[in-house]
């Protein structure tokens, strides 16, 4: 059995088990090119896993992502299809945090950002949120107007950045 | 049902309406029980299975999908109450709880407003006029200047002006605000035009009433404040501190009383000072008086907030004296059933708000799932909640999920005391800053009781992390998975889009309020 998993750093894990006596065991483990050794081992139960070293994670899966609750931490890990990119929307597209109202636009079409720059502005949760470029570019696509009500997700403007 | 504390009372009544929801509806519900009140609820559609719901002894829908229509109609509101039989009206925090106009309908339809009297909210409510009234008064406000002109230009110039006499940094604040809404901080002149814009607009939009005021900026100071108790004989005690000054966004996150740097001496001051504040509005019911500290330790009035705050329960656990039913004896007409005197604190104790947010991503509000859900429990515990496993968080309301306070002999103890109870929280399917409320309250800053109300600011200047993955959590995720265990879960978790809110470490999104040096 073959996953590999993403932390909420960005960080890819790719982990083999196999099933022993113990419980399920780690055959191999990678962290980005790094080999992790580990003899770890768990036993799986109703809602926990109880791990060789004694401690116990609980756990939950929702859409792709575990959460993970591990010695009073929480933790979030998506699990990667074999093959997929998770890059669905490519790296300039800028989505809505969360459901609410474009109050202001600040750049066009073509227009050259800077890395910073604020973009535009929403408001949500009855808070004012300002959406800046994540690079140095160029303003490829601009996808909604002043006044719309957009959902969460949806995709609001595109910077084609400078490499 | 026991309701002989009323004897004598010169307002009696047996059933309250509670207009508010969530946590605040549950608290207020609990003392009604208490109390031997009845308990009625109202509540929008998106809240029919939620928990202050099934609390309550009967529950009322009010139609519509907007604030407007529900938890903000005033008239439907008074209406239910009649109907129903509802003697008193207890509004909670936010939503209608400073809106003098709702006191006042209240109290011409016949019911008892569990709250000050209209006139208080309107005076401390327009802080414009609170600072006015406190400097008459002879209580300290902060250095600043209020701008009465309407005008969006000439008030614009008119901050222009002032912000020159009052110098920087310095704080854009609407007249009507709070909350953190319509309020800018300017740390250079040439921010003062796009500040004063930006803060009218959300006032505007907020409020109905974009007017602003200047408040000199009193950087690295405290937020502490009084809270008070005042009764219809005009009787008014304090119930010494709370200090609020870890804040993110304005936004209280960790409140603790005592507070570690007040004496006692300044604690008889701040609480005559809270005092004469009440007296000069005044003030019935309980309040709080906000100061800011200065590390020189002088004090300056801040706003006073005419109604039962979030951050109650650890003066409820240092002093003894339950609030909510206070507000229901004052409410009753009763006088006060102890003098300054009799006011002693026990122990320490400290309150964290448990937010559906990111505080890895700017603090923003986070949505989703709660799958799994286990709040701590033991000695000197108190969880204040309106939600349990199984809810569905939703950007409709305000992303906080539950109160944690812990009560202890000392600060030390009481420290202690929450790092054992946030680890033993366990919140799983939507993002909180429970991992983030135990890295502040272990921060040699938080030990040294070094608080001020740029505290995370200073000590996460850019940003703070999520704990880092390891071994054994990818281990833990990875035999779940291989056994099947998420057929379990997502058994759970099938209401609508469970899906969270995805942050990228590099989130471009991030909130004007919050400014990182």
């Amino acid at each position: 059995m073959r996953y590999e998993f993403q932390d909420l750093s960005g960080q890819r894990w790719q982990v083999a088990l196999s099933s022993s006596e113990a419980g399920l065991a780690i055959d191999s483990l990678t962290r980005g090119d790094e080999n992790i050794v580990s003899h770890l081992s768990a036993k799986v139960g109703a809602q926990q896993v109880t791990l060789s070293d004694g401690s116990r994670a609980k756990l939950c899966k929702v859409g792709d992502d575990w959460w993970v609750h591990h010695q009073g931490r929480t933790h979030r890990v998506t699990i990667l299809e074999a093959g997929t990119d998770d890059s669905q929307i490519s790296d300039g597209s800028l989505v809505a945090p969360m459901p609410g109202t474009i109050l202001d636009i600040m750049v066009t079409p073509g227009e050259s950002v800077s890395s910073g720059q604020p973009l535009l502005l929403m408001e949500a949760m009855k808070m004012e949120h300002k959406i800046v470029s994540p690079s140095d570019g160029t303003i490829e696509n601009l996808l909604c107007n002043i006044g719309d009500r957009v959902d969460q997700g949806a995709v609001l403007i595109v910077v084609d950045a400078i490499e | 049902m026991d309701r002989r504390w009323m004897n004598g009372a010169s307002r009696p009544f047996s059933k309250v309406l509670i207009a508010n929801r969530g946590e605040i509806a549950c608290r207020i519900i609990r003392a009604c029980k208490e109390a031997g009140l009845s308990s009625l609820a109202i509540y929008a559609e998106d809240d029919a299975e939620s928990l202050f719901v099934e609390m309550s002894d009967e529950a009322v829908l009010l139609p519509g999908v907007d604030l407007a229509s529900t938890y903000l109609n005033v008239e439907l509101i008074i209406k239910v109450a009649l109907e129903k039989g509802a003697h008193a009206i207890h509004p909670g925090f936010g939503f209608l709880s400073e809106r003098a106009d709702f006191a006042r309908a209240v109290q011409e339809a016949g019911l008892i407003w569990i709250g000050p009297p209209a006139q208080a909210i309107e005076s401390m409510g327009d802080k414009m006029t609170a600072r006015r009234l406190m400097r008459q008064a002879g209580v300290p406000v902060i250095p600043g200047e209020e701008i009465d002109e309407l005008d969006a230009e000439s008030a614009l110039s008119a901050i222009h002006e002032a912000s020159q006499r009052v110098g920087l940094p310095l704080m854009i604040k609407a007249s009507a605000g709070g909350g953190g809404k319509g309020m800018r901080m300017v740390s250079d002149f040439s921010e003062v035009r796009s500040a004063a814009q930006a803060a009218r607009r959300e006032a505007e939009s907020a409020f109905g009433d974009g007017r602003v005021y200047i408040e000199k900026m009193l950087t690295s100071s405290r937020h502490i404040e009084i809270q008070i108790l005042a009764d219809s004989l005009g009787n008014v005690i304090h119930l010494a501190e709370r200090e609020c000054s870890v804040q993110r966004r304005h936004q209280k996150v960790l409140e603790e009383a005592p507070s570690p740097v007040v004496s006692a001496a300044l604690r008889s001051q701040m609480g005559a000072a809270a005092v004469n504040a009440a007296k000069a509005v005044s003030y019935e019911g309980a309040g709080t008086v906000e100061f800011l500290v200065t590390s020189h330790g002088t004090f300056h009035f801040l706003e006073m907030n005419t109604r039962i705050q979030v951050e109650h329960p650890i003066t409820e656990a240092v002093t003894g004296v339950d609030l909510v039913f206070e507000q229901f004896r004052i409410a009753a007409g009763l006088p006060l059933d102890r003098s300054q005197s009799d006011i002693r604190i026990n122990g320490h104790a400290i309150e964290v708000r448990i937010y559906a947010e990111d505080p890895a991503s700017g603090f923003l509000p986070a949505i989703g799932p709660l799958v799994l859900y286990q709040a701590p429990t033991g000695p000197g515990i108190r969880i204040d909640s309106g939600i349990r496993q199984g809810d569905q968080v939703t950007p409709a309301y305000d992303p906080m999920l539950a109160k944690l306070v812990v009560h202890a002999a000392d600060r030390k103890a009481a420290i202690r005391r929450l790092a054992r109870a946030l680890s033993e929280y366990v919140i799983l399917g939507c993002t909180t800053n429970i991992d983030f409320l135990q890295d502040l309250i272990s921060h040699p800053e938080y030990l040294s009781a070094k608080t001020s109300t740029d505290f995370i600011e200073l000590n996460w200047p850019d940003g703070w992390s999520n704990t880092a993955t390891g071994t054994e959590v990818v281990l833990a995720a990875a035999s779940a998975e291989a056994s099947g265990m998420q057929r379990l879960s997502s058994a759970i978790s099938s209401a609508e889009d469970g899906e969270p809110l995805r942050h990228d470490p590099l989130n471009p999104f991030i909130s004007i309020g919050r400014h990182l040096p």
